[in-house]
C-alpha cells in the first residue's frame, strides 16, 4: 500500500525583498518523510526551523521549489500538480493553531462546520443538518451548538469546532499544525485525547506539527526533529526520546523543563537559531553545539540511515 | 523570613456588560525578602491578575478593589495615592512581562529604554545612564553590548528582547521582580537560557521573585514555593518539593497528571472533565466541584475555606483539608 504522504527531498525557496534587491531564502533542504495510512509522524522543531511551512507544502498550499512530493500516491510537484491536486485536495485537511483566528466570528458553528460539505456540494439540505450533528456528536459537543457563535464557546470547544469542520469530508490525512499549543493545560490533554479517539476510529493519518515535544511524544509514532530548515533527526517515538543522537534532539530535551523540583538540569545550550538569511556554513547547529568538530564547519550532514528505522544527519554517527 | 510583601484577602472585580465581575477573590500570601514564589495556574485563574494588582497596571476605571490589601514597606498599594505609586513601579518592584514585543517601545532605542527607570528614579545624568546600560546589557548577557544598546527592538531576537526587558526591570536593583510567563513566546532553548539567567540574577542581586506561569515544569525548575491557583482562588500553597510529591488539592494532581509525560508509558493522556467556569457563572460552594472526581455533599454546601494543614502548606478543599486525610 502507499504511504499517504511520500516526501523526497523537498526544497523550497521564498523570495523576498523589492525587486532589484530580491534575495531568495532557502527555508527548507531536502525534507524526505512518509505519513502512512492510519499513523502520525509528529514534527518538533523551534520557531523559524520551517515546520509549518512543510506542513502547507503537503496539503498544496505552497508548491515546492524542489524534489518531489505525492499525495495518495498522487504527484504534487510537475505538471499535473493541478489536477492531482483537484482530485485529493478534499481527502486532505487542515487544523490550524489559533482556534480564534480559525472561524469567522460571523458564521453560526453549524454553518463554519458545514462549509466544506457546502463546497463540495451534491448535499441536500437534510443531509447536511445530519452530518453537522454527526460531527458535532463525534468531537464532543451537544447539537445545539451548531445554532451559536464562536465567541461563546471556550478555546477548547472552539478547536473541537475547528478539528469538526476538518472532518466534515471524511478525510484520510489531516496537517494538526500546532494544534493544542492555544490552550491551557487541562483542555490539550482533552483535545489531544479526542485527536487519537479519531485517529483510532476513522484510520487518519497525522502530520502532527508542535514545537512542544511532550504532545508531540504523546500522539506521535514517528518523531522528525527539524533545525533551521532540515530534518536532523527522524525516528520511532521511543526510539527518539529514550535515545536522542543527534546533539540538538539531546538539548531540545534537556531544555524542556520538567515537572520534579529535585532535577539537576544539564547545561543549557548557548546561542540562538542562525538566521536564515546568512545560514553558517557547514552544519547549521555547530555553532551551539557542544561536540561540533572542525569538520562540522566546513561540510554539511546528510541525513542518512545509522541505524535500521533511525536516521540521523551528524557526522558523529 | 519577614514578609516584603503581603498580599491580605485580595479581591478584584472587572467592569463587565452585566456589572461587576469578580475576578479574583480572597487572595492572601506573603513574599518573603529575596523568596522565590511560583504561581501557577490556568487562564482565567486570576494570577495575573494578582500580579498586575500590586503595581495596579490594570486600564483605568475597569477594576476595583472591593477588600483586601497589599502592604509593602509601609505602604498599602492598593489604595496608595499614584504618585507615591510611581515611586515604587520600577524601583521597588518591577515587573517582566510575556511578550517582549510589545511590552517595549518600538519607536524607541533599547538604550533610551533603560534609561528611562534610571534617569527617572536614580537621577543619573545622560552619560551615567548610558553607561549603566551597557552594564546591565552585559549582566544579562547580550553579547558586544556597546553596539547592541543603540538598537531599535526589532532588531534583536525574541530572546535578546526578553533579555533586554529583564536588563529594563532590574535597572534600579528591585527588591522584588515580578515575572509574568516571561518565557511562554520563547521556544524551549531559549526559555532554559532565561530561566538560568533569571535565576543567576537572583542570586546576584538577593531580589525576591514572583514568577507567573502555566507550565508546572517552569515553576517546579524556579520557585521554592508555589502558589496554585484556579477560577480566581488560591487552591493550594505549599513549598515546591511538597506540591510536586504530595498534592493535596484535587485540582493541583489533575493539573499534573495532565501534563504529558517525556518518560515511562504513553497512551492516553490524563484529562481533567469539563472545562474551566467562566468568572460570572455562578457554582454553588466549591468552584473546581464540577470537575471534581471526589465531589462530597459538602463540597456543594458551602464554599471551602484556605486552610493550613502544616506550617507552609495551605489547601482549599474541604474534604482533604480534614486532620488526618492522605497524611
Amino acid at each position: 500500500m502507499d504511504a499517504l504522504v511520500e516526501a523526497r527531498d523537498v526544497e523550497m525557496t521564498f523570495a523576498s525583498g523589492r525587486s532589484g534587491r530580491r534575495i531568495n531564502i532557502h527555508v527548507l533542504r531536502k525534507i524526505s518523510f512518509d505519513v502512512g495510512h492510519g499513523e502520525t509522524l509528529g514534527l518538533v522543531g523551534e520557531s523559524g526551523s520551517g515546520k509549518s511551512t512543510i506542513g502547507r507544502i503537503v496539503v498544496g498550499l505552497h508548491e515546492p521549489t524542489g524534489g518531489s512530493l505525492k499525495l495518495f500516491g498522487l504527484a504534487l510537484t510537475g505538471p499535473n500538480r493541478n489536477a492531482n491536486l483537484a482530485t485529493v485536495r478534499s481527502r486532505a485537511q487542515f487544523v490550524f493553531q489559533d482556534p480564534h483566528a480559525a472561524l469567522n466570528p460571523r458564521m453560526r458553528t453549524g454553518d463554519s462546520i458545514a462549509e466544506p460539505i457546502d463546497v463540495a456540494g451534491a448535499h441536500t439540505r437534510r443531509d447536511r443538518n445530519d452530518r453537522v450533528k454527526e460531527l458535532l456528536d463525534l468531537v464532543g459537543l451537544p447539537y445545539d451548538a451548531a445554532e451559536r457563535f464562536p465567541h461563546e464557546f471556550s478555546g477548547g470547544q472552539r478547536q473541537r469546532i475547528v478539528i469538526a469542520r476538518a472532518l466534515a469530508l471524511e478525510p484520510s490525512f489531516i496537517v494538526c499544525d500546532e494544534p493544542v499549543s492555544a490552550l491551557d493545560v487541562s483542555m490539550q490533554a482533552q483535545v489531544v485525547n479526542l485527536l487519537m479517539d479519531l485517529q483510532d476510529r476513522f484510520c487518519i493519518g497525522y502530520l502532527f506539527i508542535a514545537h512542544d515535544l511532550a504532545v508531540v511524544r504523546a500522539v506521535s509514532r514517528q518523531v522528525a526533529v527539524i533545525y533551521a530548515g532540515a530534518i536532523v533527526e527522524l525516528a520511532e517515538r521511543n526510539a527518539l526520546f529514550t535515545s536522542p543522537l543527534h546533539p540538538y534532539t539531546r538539548a531540545l530535551l534537556d531544555a524542556v523543563p520538567r515537572p520534579d523540583p529535585s532535577r539537576i538540569r544539564n547545561r543549557v545550550i548557548v546561542g540562538e537559531v542562525p538566521s536564515l538569511l546568512s545560514p553558517p556554513p557547514g552544519c547549521r547547529f555547530h555553532g551551539r553545539c557542544p561536540r561540533a568538530m572542525s569538520r562540522c564547519t566546513v561540510d554539511e550532514p546528510v541525513l542518512r540511515e545509522t541505524s535500521p528505522g533511525r536516521f540521523t544527519a551528524c557526522h558523529l554517527y | 523570613m519577614s514578609a516584603l510583601v503581603s498580599i491580605d484577602k485580595l479581591a478584584v472585580q472587572f467592569r463587565g456588560d452585566r456589572g461587576w465581575v469578580s475576578a479574583v477573590e480572597d487572595v492572601s500570601f506573603d513574599i518573603g525578602e529575596g523568596e522565590c514564589v511560583g504561581v501557577v495556574g490556568e487562564s482565567g485563574s486570576g494570577k495575573s491578575v494578582t500580579a498586575l494588582s500590586m503595581l495596579r497596571l490594570h486600564p483605568r476605571g475597569t477594576a476595583r478593589f472591593p477588600s483586601g490589601s497589599i502592604v509593602y514597606a509601609g505602604l498599602d498599594l492598593l489604595h496608595a495615592p499614584e504618585r507615591d505609586l510611581r515611586a515604587v513601579r520600577g524601583r521597588d518592584i518591577a515587573m517582566v512581562f510575556q511578550d517582549p514585543m510589545s511590552s517595549l517601545n518600538p519607536v524607541l532605542t533599547i538604550c533610551d529604554q533603560i534609561c528611562e527607570p534610571l534617569r527617572l528614579h536614580q537621577g543619573l545624568s545622560k552619560a551615567a545612564a548610558r553607561r549603566r546600560a551597557i552594564e546591565l546589557l552585559d549582566l544579562v548577557r547580550i553579547a558586544d553590548a556597546a553596539r547592541r544598546v543603540d538598537e531599535y527592538p526589532h532588531r534583536l531576537s525574541g530572546g535578546m528582547r526578553q533579555r533586554a526587558m529583564i536588563a529594563i526591570a532590574i535597572a534600579c536593583r528591585p527588591r522584588l521582580l515580578i515575572a509574568d510567563e516571561p518565557t511562554t513566546a520563547l521556544d524551549v532553548t531559549i526559555q532554559a537560557q532565561i530561566l538560568e539567567l533569571l535565576r543567576d540574577l537572583r542570586a546576584e542581586l538577593g531580589m525576591a521573585v514572583l514568577l507567573i506561569s502555566h507550565d508546572l515544569g517552569v515553576i517546579a525548575e524556579f520557585a521554592r514555593r508555589v502558589v496554585v491557583m484556579y477560577a480566581g482562588r488560591i487552591v493550594e500553597d505549599a513549598p515546591v518539593d511538597v506540591l510536586f510529591n504530595a498534592p493535596r488539592h484535587p485540582y493541583t494532581e489533575g493539573l499534573m497528571a495532565s501534563m504529558p509525560p517525556l518518560e515511562g508509558g504513553a497512551d492516553r493522556l490524563y484529562a481533567i472533565p469539563g472545562r474551566i467556569p467562566d468568572p460570572d457563572e455562578p457554582i454553588p460552594g466549591c468552584r473546581f466541584g464540577p470537575r471534581c472526581a471526589h465531589l462530597e455533599p459538602v463540597c456543594r454546601a458551602s464554599a471551602p475555606e484556605l486552610v493550613a494543614i502544616s506550617e507552609t502548606h495551605r489547601v482549599r478543599c474541604t474534604p482533604r483539608a480534614r486532620p488526618g486525610v492522605l497524611a
